[in-house]
């Protein structure tokens, strides 16, 4: 847009940053938390100014690390094996279903679409996962449940596909002898850029932030993700107690407060780490693939 | 069959186990008492037991899954099934598999392999939020009298007393093997003694929660910043003693309120005064700041509140053991104070080990669970783990244990809640427990009021979309008002309201219906 | 007739057949996880038995369904699952486009960037911290609001998990703080794609900022307000079960403001075991759900065929 003011410049800014602030405060709440010792948690309350600092939060975990790093580990395998699986399901379906000329198209979007709606509910599904495809207690159970292919995402990359790539880009690929997988590949796929990033993003937060599947199907602690862990926190205490506590002195108290706090901390910060990574091609991918398209 | 077994069995008992200390178990009459049997059974021929061992060691291969209720590591878990295995499969061909499931996840994960139909033979019919009727009307698990009278149970049928079998019956037959632990409702305090010490209070006088109250008021006064009294999570337990005719205790649908008069008129517990007194006491010890306001968000158990500094907790239906465990997990001295006096209920009696409807063969699961019942060896497999790896002995006659050096807790991998096995009283004495605990339990469980309907268990299948709507009323209200953080003034009308519209009047009278026809037929 | 029709159908596999060998590896997954569950669904016609099974078990007629709709439930989880999403699609939209159209008048790359960068820090965290950071808030003796902001203010603390009054803009705030930054992307990426020559004219035309947004930014945005609406409405009986029972604690004095289809279905199963009722309260989700879509759909059809979903 053309001719733009200082002021209306300026009154945007400070919408901005008042919005950001409330993006990123909470969260600086929760790392104070973390390092805030845990009397000072209980008496003053959470404080950005806390009156006293503790590193004990993170010093217990230490004494736990294990299974932390198990954790991570378990979170990492699951969501980058599970974004890669999601999004070649997602692509391979959406692409045929963005071809207008393909006949039955719309018998399959309603296939599709109607997945949204009517689910069969938790146990049958339980059955069927545990019972035909043995699931329990393997990764595969982290990783096929419910995550590896949304109806929405494949809805969206099918309107991407239908209003940014034009047909006449797939019709002169297929003049120049490309097959079908070659046409999206070669010419489809680098025209996508902006919808396989947030698809992608999308899908691997999915598969990070996720503790159903965990919940339900996972009793091997071997298996454990990070979010599992955090959940287990959340709802049993004890949990933390059964796996370290008595490693401390019996007068010193178990900072139970600020341990779940760093354990929040920790279970946060790898997205938020790897994202702006993400981020910076996202944006720039948005800008060229509405260019382009 | 059932010989064999039982004189394998017996053989096994008598060499690794002490008569006397087996003698503390159970509580069962004395003509069967194990001790006993084992002696009397010595005399048979060590060839004619060795030809019925083999007998069943040559079943068809079987693998017997259980389930178990622990936040230890999986590693170790299948390290003690195979530990296990070996005995099973010298004697039944039997292979176990073990599998473990936190805290954390246990009603949720149990439930679901219950419902689905997944393979799975034993289970802790425990902490599952519903009732053992409401198992069997549903149909997650299978009657099991014809596998304990005259099948492969025999023996461990015959350590359990009659009437203690009655609570985990339904419809006439026989659900579970009730876990041999703590029997007796006991409704009181765990208390720090230092707090008492410190202000001069006696614990040993404290009888009434009129005398328990007195003593918060005196140790808000001196430390105003702590709130004395703990609660367990989000939950506190109500002290009203009453039959709550096998629901569970957080959800009580018409129960006799007072279990030790001999009444058995059933009511609503929510609408009786005695509920009232305790919800509007808890309210204002709320106010007073004994208690801590946020328990809704509360995910600190009781025994973590008393190690913080808090001075007491609640409970119900604890154990000769129960101060010395919280003493431990605290590292506080503990003591109880109680409030009423004893009385025996069918759901304090009832947690037990079931078979599951999974099972493929209930004949074989019942000859691992009366192998768990009455083989020391095996029951401490199970209760301890891996000796020199989760636990060892400290003394030379090898009853009492403790962590090898350089483990602890944290990193031993394997919980230790023996009530939650079938016979905790096998198992080994933890060090600083009285040695002769077991012989205590027996002492506790034979005392004590009986409820009138001690052993009547209700089946609420007949009303079970009002029980449902119910529970979800209860739910909304009760551990809100129990610890206080409700205002039972006004409230307490509304959920009472809210139950009569969902239909509590037809549970109630159907309860009543099915106590009276049990009572008539007793 | 028939013939053609099998015809064209062998013509078509012909033809398309790399096309549909890639649709179905996709289809398998959704006719495995989605369609083979579904089956399930005659469990709310059931009184279940595990012994029985699935098949086995007693058929019951609409019993669990007459109970459900004699509690009350059914109308308070009717009535907050609906309404909270209809407010979550109304003041999401509004403010995500907002924030899409604000968003592309900064001048500057890089505070674009940021701005776009932060804003979408909520969506990236999982809703149990969710919950952590509520809690942090909300406690009742040592939380943010009560200790800090309260307080000094001479206020009482308020015991927010047991007070219901506030919770439905409680939650209305923390989805709009949750979602806003994904939504936005979606209007600012279809933003960006509009084409410059129609702000260029509407200048040359003497069109004022706000008469290029009415005229020109909003009209571009209209497909994609459209389908982001629609597919909310298509979940409008569906809630994020995270939100609606982590968030509050699972807090019972909550339930009449914060009990959704979603967690009567999962207290149904999970704490009341009543598998029948719960499968009932899922079938209606699913009936009506279904329904509502349908005629949200014809009625997009009607107004603007090529936004229509199929």
């Amino acid at each position: 847009m053309v001719e733009k003011n200082k002021g209306l410049q300026g009154a945007i800014h400070i919408f901005f940053i008042l919005l950001t602030l409330l993006c990123v405060v909470p969260f600086l709440l929760l790392i104070i938390a973390s390092i805030t010792s845990e009397s000072a948690l209980i008496h003053d309350g959470y404080s950005f100014f806390p009156k006293e600092f503790s590193a004990d939060a993170y010093r217990f975990l230490l004494l736990d690390s294990g299974s932390i790093v198990k954790g991570y580990g378990i979170s990492a395998l699951v969501t980058v094996v599970g974004t890669l699986c999601n999004m070649t399901l997602t692509t391979l379906l959406a692409y045929p279903l963005s071809r207008q000329n393909l006949p039955g198209r719309n018998i399959i979007a309603f296939v599709v679409f109607f997945t949204m709606l009517f689910n069969g509910g938790l146990v049958p599904s339980y059955m069927m996962w545990t019972q035909i495809f043995h699931i329990k207690n393997t990764i595969a159970a982290l990783l096929v449940p419910n995550l590896m292919l949304s109806a929405f995402n494949v809805i969206m990359m099918r309107s991407y596909f239908t209003s940014n790539i034009p047909d006449a880009v797939i019709d002169a690929a297929r003049i120049d002898g490309a097959s079908e997988i070659r046409t999206l590949i070669q010419v489809v796929l680098p025209m996508s850029v902006p919808i396989l990033a947030t698809l992608a993003l999308l899908a691997g937060l999915g598969y990070w932030n996720d503790w159903l599947n965990g919940l339900y199907y996972i009793s091997d602690n071997n298996l454990y993700s990070i979010q599992v862990l955090l959940y287990q926190m959340l709802t049993k205490a004890d949990f933390l107690k059964s796996s370290a506590a008595s490693a401390l002195p019996v007068n010193i108290s178990l900072p139970s407060t600020g341990i779940r706090m760093a354990v929040a901390v920790l279970g946060t910060v790898p997205m938020l780490l790897v994202y702006p990574f993400f981020q910076r091609y996202l944006v720039r991918g948005i800008v060229i693939g509405a260019v382009k398209g | 069959m059932k010989k064999a077994t039982k004189q394998t069995a017996s053989l096994l008992m008598a060499g690794a186990m002490t008569a006397a200390l087996l003698a503390g178990c159970g509580g069962a009459p004395a003509s069967t008492a194990p001790s006993s049997a084992a002696t009397s059974e010595q005399t048979a021929t060590p060839a004619a037991s060795q030809d019925a061992a083999t007998d069943l060691s040559k079943q068809e291969p079987y693998t017997v899954k259980i389930l178990m209720l622990d936040d230890g590591n999986t590693d170790i878990v299948n390290e003690v099934a195979a530990a296990a295995s070996e005995i099973t499969l010298a004697k039944f061909n039997t292979t176990i598999e073990l599998e473990r499931v936190g805290w954390g996840s246990w009603a949720q994960q149990a439930m679901l392999q219950l419902t689905s139909g997944e393979k799975l033979d034993l289970l802790p019919a425990f902490s599952l939020n519903t009732s053992l009727a409401n198992l069997v009307s549903n149909g997650y698990i299978v009657p099991m009298t014809d596998l304990l009278k005259d099948g492969p149970g025999a023996e461990m049928y015959a350590m359990v007393p009659e009437e203690d079998w009655l609570c985990d019956t339904v419809n006439g037959e026989i659900y579970g093997v009730p876990f041999n632990k703590g029997k007796q409702n006991v409704y009181g305090a765990s208390c720090d003694t230092t707090y008492a010490d410190e202000l001069n209070i006696d614990l040993s006088a404290i009888k009434t929660l009129d005398d328990f109250e007195q003593a918060l008021a005196k140790i808000k006064e001196a430390h105003p910043d702590i709130y004395p009294m703990a609660t367990d999570g989000q939950k506190m337990r109500v002290m009203v003693p009453s039959d709550t005719l096998g629901d569970p205790r957080e959800v009580v649908m018409g129960c006799l309120v007072d279990a030790t008069s001999g009444s058995t008129t059933v009511e609503n517990l929510y609408a009786s005064d005695a509920y009232r007194d305790f919800v509007e006491r808890m309210y204002d010890w709320q106010q007073k700041g004994y208690i801590m306001p946020d328990t809704i968000s509360n995910t600190v158990s009781g025994s973590d509140l008393i190690r913080a500094g808090a001075f007491a907790n609640f409970y119900t239906g604890p154990a000769p053991d129960t101060a010395p465990r919280l003493s431990r997990e605290t590292g506080k001295p503990i003591q109880d104070v109680e409030f009423f006096e004893h009385y025996k209920t069918t759901g304090e009696t009832s947690p037990c080990w079931s078979i599951a409807a999974n099972s493929e063969n209930p004949e074989r699961a019942m000859q691992v669970l009366n192998e768990m019942y009455t083989n020391p060896e095996l029951a401490n497999i199970f209760i301890y783990g891996i000796e020199g790896k989760t636990y060892e002995f400290i003394d030379d006659s090898r009853t009492v244990i403790d962590y090898p050096a350089g483990v602890d807790a944290s990193n031993a991998g394997y919980a230790f809640d023996h009530w939650a096995w079938p016979n905790m009283c096998l198992s080994y004495v933890w060090n600083g427990y009285p040695t002769d605990v077991y012989k205590q339990y027996e002492t506790f469980n034979a005392g004590g009021v009986l409820s009138p309907a001690y052993g009547f268990t209700f089946d609420n299948s007949s009303v079970i979309n009002e029980y449902t709507a119910c529970t979800n009323v209860v739910m909304k209200y009760a551990e809100a008002l129990n610890t206080g953080s409700l205002n039972p003034e006004g409230n307490l009308d509304k959920f009472n309201q809210e139950l009569k519209e969902n239909g509590i009047d037809t549970i109630i009278a159907a309860k009543q219906a099915q106590l009276d026809a049990w009572l008539a037929a007793k | 007739m028939e013939k053609t029709v099998w015809q064209r159908f062998t013509r078509a596999i012909r033809k398309f057949w790399p096309l549909y060998l890639m649709a179905a590896l996709g289809l398998l997954y959704l006719f495995i996880n989605n369609y083979m569950p579904m089956a399930g669904l005659v469990l709310a016609f059931k009184q279940y038995n595990a012994r029985k099974g699935i098949w086995g078990s007693d058929f019951n007629g609409l019993k669990n369904f007459e109970f459900l709709f004699k509690t009350r439930d059914a109308w308070i989880i009717t009535r907050n699952t609906i309404a909270y999403n209809a407010v979550f699609i109304v003041l999401g939209t509004i403010f995500s486009v907002t924030v899409a159209i604000l968003l592309n008048e900064v001048r500057s790359a890089k505070a674009k960037k940021l701005y776009q960068t932060v804003t979408l820090i909520p969506y990236m965290v999982s809703i149990v911290v969710v919950s952590y950071l509520a809690n942090a808030l909300l406690a009742t003796d040592n939380g943010f609001i009560n200790t800090q902001v309260l307080a000094p203010l001479g206020q009482d603390p308020v015991a927010w998990y047991t007070t219901p009054g506030p919770w439905p803009v409680i939650l209305v705030l923390i989805n709009l703080w949750k979602g806003f930054g994904y939504s936005s992307i979606i209007y600012f990426a279809t933003l960006v794609g509009i084409n410059r020559e129609y702000y260029e004219a509407a200048v040359i035309d003497g069109a004022s900022w706000w008469q290029q947004v009415t005229h020109v930014t909003l009209p571009g945005l209209k497909n994609t307000i459209i389908t982001m609406t629609l597919l909310s409405v298509g979940r409008i009986f569906y809630s994020d079960f995270g939100l609606f029972y982590q968030v509050p604690m699972n807090s019972g004095p909550l339930y009449d403001v914060t009990n959704t289809i979603d967690t009567y279905v999962y207290r149904g199963l999970m704490q009341n075991n009543n598998i029948g009722m719960a499968s009932a309260a899922g079938f209606y989700q699913s009936l009506v759900g279904f329904a509502l879509v349908l005629a949200a759909n014809t009625i997009v059809k009607k107004i603007s065929p090529e936004n229509a979903l199929y």
